[in-house]
């Protein structure tokens, strides 16, 4: 304090007027001028005394620090620079005025405004600040790669961060991507007294937040500036954000509104799995909710389906639009695992599809349905037409006509989109995603919805023969070949789920229409095994046809056994058969448990026969093969399967297929008299999964349980 | 065995007019399907002994034994288009194979060509049909050298005479055939018509040189890699599959191969296979077999690296299938994360913003084909690897292709050069050139390099030796030689080549990076400047490509001191 006390008095008088200008204009980004030249330029017009001027300016340049091209006040001088500032600005509204206030730290300036300003000149003030951070956006002059580590030495920032650069897929996609990966642009890449400005107003006047976002086209200033906000008010009321969206609020405002409210249902759902696991432990809550004498999930759940409703008071194309750019988006916000739909996202989704059908009541017309794929569109992913499907099955059975109409366009923005990715040789499609698996069962219910009375096979036929799949394309073009296949097995997925909703519909399943299903599905994955090293016979479309076609297609034994002799029903297809078939039996009015078993001694001696001595197959099959042997109960083939799994190298098992190995083993050693070389084999092969010393983990708890069990039962011993 | 009107005309050397009188006048019986006629063998040999005519089957034909309405064919055409003049073929292959290995979801054919424009005038046509329409198009191009493809008009230089040959799918080392089979699984007949039109391969090698690689992409669909096969530029292939029977070797359990055929029950007299397995070199089996079952199992007695097979049609010894290939012994990747999460942080007090950026993990990894196998097989690979290398350089070595030097073998190597350089003729007109980016312009009295590049100039003495070099050129520094009397330098010309500041450079900024000597007998890579053979040694390699020495005279033909240039050349004197 004494220091800037003694600075302050042997500052010259002539140059304390001029330091806010040294300020205003140095540290504009409008003006391209460095603080370092002002000071230099200024002090020496004001101060005629050589002396004088040199002392003047030596004192000035001590006030300041510099990184990069940046120059700050620094930490101790601020309190000092800010009094000479204020003086200097008084009721000046100018650019240079308002970026001198501007090169000041927010909790100083801000201290200062409240204590001195009355209300007037605190809006003038605003007003003004919008209207410069208007200019700087407008001219793009927000971001520098100083201060940054990414872009730091980088040539060409201006032109790779420009304003136009930083667009991701959609509206509220912009901001999900400058949430997730733009910590650096937002934090530091945003020119300081911009940062100071924005904090500044959102300070000032909360209220005009709307206009500011309306005015300041830039997204990382727009970010910026609601960031600020909620973390103000997220921990008093964590449901403010939700008003921002209004009818006359700007769509950057309404997307930065989406991206905050599903934010905290992330915060809240954190908050309650760490409750689950620390009861008792003092956290430190982000909202003004805490467990547990407060919901937090309900909490959560409302915030999602009230984000809805709220999108719904927009005008109505606006918000059909909004919804359809939520559903596309929202999941990579709330949904991180990719592996299942996570239960936020089914209720967002479930809450969408709902507020939809509600505008479907009302009045619907095409234009919707495009505003609708409009705001689904928002995303490159393929499988944004799930959307459409789901809200067309939702409301089939009371607009029948609209929702054929929508199921429609879904199936034709699938053959728009098949025929498109395997002319560019990039069809692909992971089952293991639940948007994968989701957006198929909805392209089935919208099959399902449009068939009429033409039947599922001739639909994927229809498509197949138009696409490159026959063996000249295989050979001469192995990639659109590639492509072609995995579009083929899309599409056989679809027509297999679609037999369900069709049922579903009330309208009649035809038990060797769906055969002819099966049977097309199998020839495909026998047919496409043969030109791409992927094992297509042990794919996901062989198990849903054999499940299909016990479920639907009414099968006689005799065609059962017929598959189990014949080559196109992989190893899969016939585990699936027999798994369907038993669950079958299961619900069946009346079991015939000898004729049953009959049957499987049939099948497992028709099996037999392509099954050999295995030597063929490759380890994938080798586990289907394996997994119906359990179920056949056929032990002699069981003890086969194991060791030819055995064999492969351990880098081929995972602990699943480790589980299975033992199972097999067990099974075979409960009636086959147990060999040295079997009992090695179960001995290494559970210590290698369950070690003595080690953790089980939960979801092998049962499997561990039962392969005990039946070890203990024979008195083998192996931990 | 069917033949076609032409093939029985040929066969009794009279034209098919005469022939097509006698099916008409129903002297010679034969078949219709679709709009094409075939005549059985038996038939035609009893109709020409009737009439006295000689009758000369032909070698194989091309129909083979089976029913050319039971196949179906692939006709593509890769056609020249010329401006006011015809469509010229440069090759046109018809495939044929079983209609059942077509696929599930194969159409009806389309009646009508498919015609695909390419760039530079070229055109592809193609048109699915049944062999029989395909064999009535090949009659139709040999009888009237014109394929009428709706609306294109594709002329054709065929010889009329006739050769036929197996492709085999693989190029193993067992494989003798030139062109390898277009079927991926099978082996196949292949019926080929000769174009002898050296005006029409020139033309197609002019495409080839001005289209970099596109041309391979966009023929890709012509079945046929003409790109590597100018030999058969304006030829008609036609390549029958072999897929009687598919066969493949597949790694069995343990250690076996399993070798399968896709018939349940194949006639046990009706094939023969051998298949062999070897291991560095070494044969770990070899077992011929009558293929009478789906799978036949083999057992190994080790690890193998190399496995083929071929199968034989026990009725006439015929080899339909061969296949020979190396495995994949091991593959090695690393993965190496740049960081871990960065961690930003700004200083409190003086703004400063640091960014603390752990180091991220890394793995390597290896698949190997030997993993868990004995041991010792990993011993003899490793054994085999050496020998073979030494095997190499060895024969690389005698045929002077390689000579290796050490450091303390400069002067070898130097006398190596100087030999290199002595033995390109004097009365060439070609110049020497010697290409090392660090060539030494300025040097110290004593240094030893000067009496090595002074025995380089005098090996060069009376042919032009020009040196390129990326040297920097100082104008106020005299180059070593300059202290030498004017005759040691008077045949000897250096080019520096520097970063152009008007011209945006390669990537690097250098205008080259690989040093190399150029005579008239080949060009030799060297594997580092000669300021370097001192420390590190040299490796000179003979190669045959004639790379360096264009890149070398397109290099020496940028003019100097331009800026127009995409280097700064200045010419040190």
């Amino acid at each position: 304090m004494a220091t800037q006390q003694s600075n302050e008095t042997i500052l010259p008088c002539e140059a304390r007027p001029v330091v806010w200008k040294i300020f205003g204009i140095g540290q504009s980004p409008l003006t391209g001028r460095s603080t370092h030249d002002m000071i230099n330029l200024l002090l020496r017009e004001e101060i005629p005394s050589a002396a004088t001027r040199d002392t003047a300016i030596s004192i000035v340049r001590d006030w300041v620090e510099s990184s990069g091209e940046r120059v700050y006040i620094k930490q101790d001088k601020q309190e000092l620079v800010a009094k000479l500032i204020f003086s200097g600005v008084g009721n000046d509204r100018s650019s240079y005025a308002i970026w001198a206030i501007g090169s000041l730290e927010r909790s100083v300036s801000i201290e200062y405004i409240r204590s001195n300003w009355n209300k007037k000149e605190i809006e003038s003030f605003v007003d003004a600040t919008i209207g410069q951070l208007e200019t700087a956006c407008s001219l793009d002059k927000v971001l520098s790669a100083t201060g940054t580590r990414s872009f730091s030495g980088e040539e060409n920032f201006q032109s790779k961060i420009s304003k136009n650069s930083l667009v991701g897929e959609g509206r509220l996609g912009s901001f999900q991507l400058l949430s997730n990966y733009g910590f650096e642009l937002i934090q530091f890449a945003l020119h300081p007294p911009l940062a100071n400005l924005i904090e500044l107003v959102v300070d000032l006047q909360p209220e005009k937040l709307g206009v500011l976002i309306a005015r300041v086209d830039h997204p990382v200033m727009q970010i910026r500036a609601t960031q600020y906000r909620t973390a103000m008010i997220r921990k008093k009321h964590h449901r403010k954000p939700l008003q921002w969206i209004a009818e006359d609020s700007c769509d950057a405002m309404i997307a930065l509104s989406v991206l905050h409210t599903l934010e905290t249902v992330n915060l809240l759902d954190s908050e309650i799995s760490f409750t689950k696991r620390n009861a008792g432990v003092v956290y430190q809550w982000s909202t003004e909710l805490q467990a547990p004498q407060d919901d937090l999930d309900n909490a959560a759940k409302n915030l999602i389906v009230d984000l809805i409703a709220r999108l719904a008071t927009l005008e109505k194309f606006r918000s059909v639009e909004w919804i359809g750019e939520i559903l596309s988006c929202a999941n990579s916000t709330l949904d991180q695992s990719g592996v299942r739909q996570s239960r936020r996202c089914c209720q967002l989704e479930s809450s969408s599809i709902d507020q939809l059908a509600r505008i479907a009541e009302k009045d619907w017309s095409d234009n919707l349905i495009e505003a609708y794929c409009d705001g689904l569109r928002h995303t490159r992913k393929s499988t944004w037409t799930r959307h459409l499907a789901n809200l067309a099955w939702t409301i089939h059975e009371d607009y029948p006509d609209l929702a054929v109409a929508m199921a429609q366009k879904a199936l034709d923005e699938l053959d728009k989109w098949v025929g498109e990715q395997v002319a560019s040789q990039h069809l692909y499609w992971n089952w293991e995603d639940w948007e994968c698996r989701e957006w198929v069962a909805g392209l089935g219910a919208a099959l399902a919805l449009t068939i009429g009375d033409s039947d599922l096979h001739s639909w994927v036929r229809s498509r197949c023969m138009n696409l490159p799949l026959i063996v000249w394309d295989a050979e001469e073009d192995s990639r659109t070949f590639y492509s072609a296949e995995n579009a083929a097995q899309l599409l056989l997925l679809v027509a297999l789920h679609s037999v369900e909703f069709v049922k579903e519909n009330n309208k009649h399943v035809d038990g060797s229409a769906v055969i002819a299903l099966v049977e097309a599905a199998w020839n495909h994955c026998e047919y496409a095994g043969k030109h791409i090293i992927e094992d297509r016979e042990s794919s996901v479309v062989a198990e849903f046809a054999a499940r299909a076609a016990i479920i639907f297609g009414s099968p006689t034994d005799r065609w059962l056994m017929n598959q189990a002799s014949a080559t196109s029903a992989g190893p899969r297809a016939l585990w699936a058969l027999i798994d369907q078939l038993i669950e079958h039996r299961t619900y069946a009015t009346a079991p015939n448990n000898d004729s049953d078993k009959l049957f499987d001694r049939e099948f497992e001696h028709a099996a037999l026969d392509r099954f050999g001595d295995g030597g063929t197959f490759g380890f994938v099959p080798l586990q289907y093969w394996g997994r119906l042997w359990l179920l056949l109960r056929s032990r002699g083939l069981a003890k086969k399967t194991a060791t030819l799994m055995l064999s492969f190298p351990t880098r081929f098992f995972d602990r699943y297929s480790k589980i299975l190995v033992l199972d097999l083993l067990c099974m075979s050693a409960e009636t086959l008299k147990l060999d040295r070389e079997t009992m090695d084999q179960i001995d290494s092969t559970y210590r290698g999964l369950w070690p003595s010393v080690g953790y089980t983990p939960e979801t092998e708890q049962e499997d561990r349980r039962r392969i005990d069990h039946i070890l203990s039962s024979l008195g083998i011993s192996v931990s | 065995m069917y033949l076609t009107v032409a093939q029985v005309a040929d066969a009794v050397n009279k034209d098919q007019g005469y022939v097509r009188q006698h099916v008409f006048r129903r002297h010679l019986a034969a078949h219709r399907r679709g709009g094409n006629i075939f005549i059985d063998q038996e038939d035609a040999l009893r109709w020409a002994i009737a009439r006295g005519l000689e009758f000369n089957a032909p070698i194989e034909n091309v129909a083979t034994d089976i029913n050319p309405d039971k196949r179906i064919a692939r006709i593509t055409v890769l056609a020249l288009d010329e401006l006011d003049e015809h469509n010229r073929n440069l090759f046109t292959l018809i495939r044929h194979r079983r209609e059942e290995s077509l696929g599930p979801w194969a159409k009806p054919f389309a009646q009508r060509w498919i015609s695909k424009e390419l760039d530079n005038g070229l055109r592809l046509l193609t048109l699915d049909c049944s062999l029989a329409r395909a064999l009535g198009i090949i009659d139709e191009i040999k009888d009237t050298r014109t394929l009428r493809a709706d609306d294109f008009e594709i002329h054709y230089l065929l010889h009329s005479a006739v050769r036929q040959y197996s492709a085999y799918r693989d190029d193993g080392p067992n494989t003798d055939a030139a062109i390898h089979s277009p079927f991926s699984k099978h082996s196949a007949n292949v019926t080929e018509y000769w174009s002898f039109d050296t005006e029409l391969r020139d033309r197609w090698m002019e495409l080839e040189e001005s289209s970099n690689s596109k041309l391979q992409h966009s023929t890709r669909h012509l079945g046929f890699p003409l790109n590597k096969r100018m030999d058969r530029v304006g030829n008609l292939m036609i390549a029958g599959a072999q897929d009687a029977i598919t066969c493949d070797v597949l790694r069995g359990p343990g250690s076996s191969l399993c070798f399968v055929v896709d018939v349940n029950t194949p006639s046990p007299d009706a094939y023969r296979a051998t298949i062999w397995s070897t291991f560095c070199g070494n044969e770990v089996a070899r077992r011929e077999f009558a293929v009478t079952s789906r799978q036949t199992s083999i057992p190994l007695s080790s690890t193998i690296d190399r496995v083929g097979f071929s199968v034989y049609r026990t009725s006439d010894g015929q080899c339909v299938d061969m296949m020979d290939s190396f495995l994949i012994m091991e593959i090695k990747g690393s993965l190496e994360l740049d960081s871990k999460p960065t961690v930003h942080f700004q200083h409190r007090k003086h703004h400063t913003k640091h960014t603390f950026a752990p180091r991220g993990d890394s793995t390597t990894f290896s698949v190997s084909a030997i993993d868990g196998g004995p041991e010792m097989d990993s011993a003899i690979r490793r054994q085999w690897l050496d020998h073979r290398f030494i095997k190499l350089e060895m024969r690389a070595r005698r045929e002077g292709n390689l000579v290796r030097f050490e450091p303390h073998e400069f002067e070898h190597a130097i006398d190596h050069v100087v030999h290199l350089v002595r033995n390109h003729p004097s009365d060439s007109n070609e110049p020497i050139y010697l290409v090392d980016p660090y060539f030494e312009l300025y040097l110290r009295e004593d240094a030893d390099r000067i009496q090595a590049y002074l025995k380089i100039f005098g090996a060069a003495h009376g042919r032009p030796l020009q040196i390129l070099c990326i040297s920097k050129f100082d104008v106020g520094k005299q180059p070593w030689w300059s202290r030498y009397p004017a005759q040691v330098t008077e045949n000897v010309c250096i080019r520096s080549f520097t970063k152009n500041g008007a011209v945006q450079p390669s990537k690097n900024g250098k205008a080259f990076h690989d040093r190399y000597l150029i005579t008239s007998a080949g060009e030799y890579l060297m594997t580092n400047s000669i300021n370097g053979w001192q420390s590190n040694g040299v490796t000179i390699v003979r190669l045959q490509y004639g790379v360096y020495r264009a890149e070398s005279e397109r290099l020496w033909s940028m003019s100097l001191n331009s800026t127009d240039e995409p280097y700064l050349v200045e010419e040190v004197s």
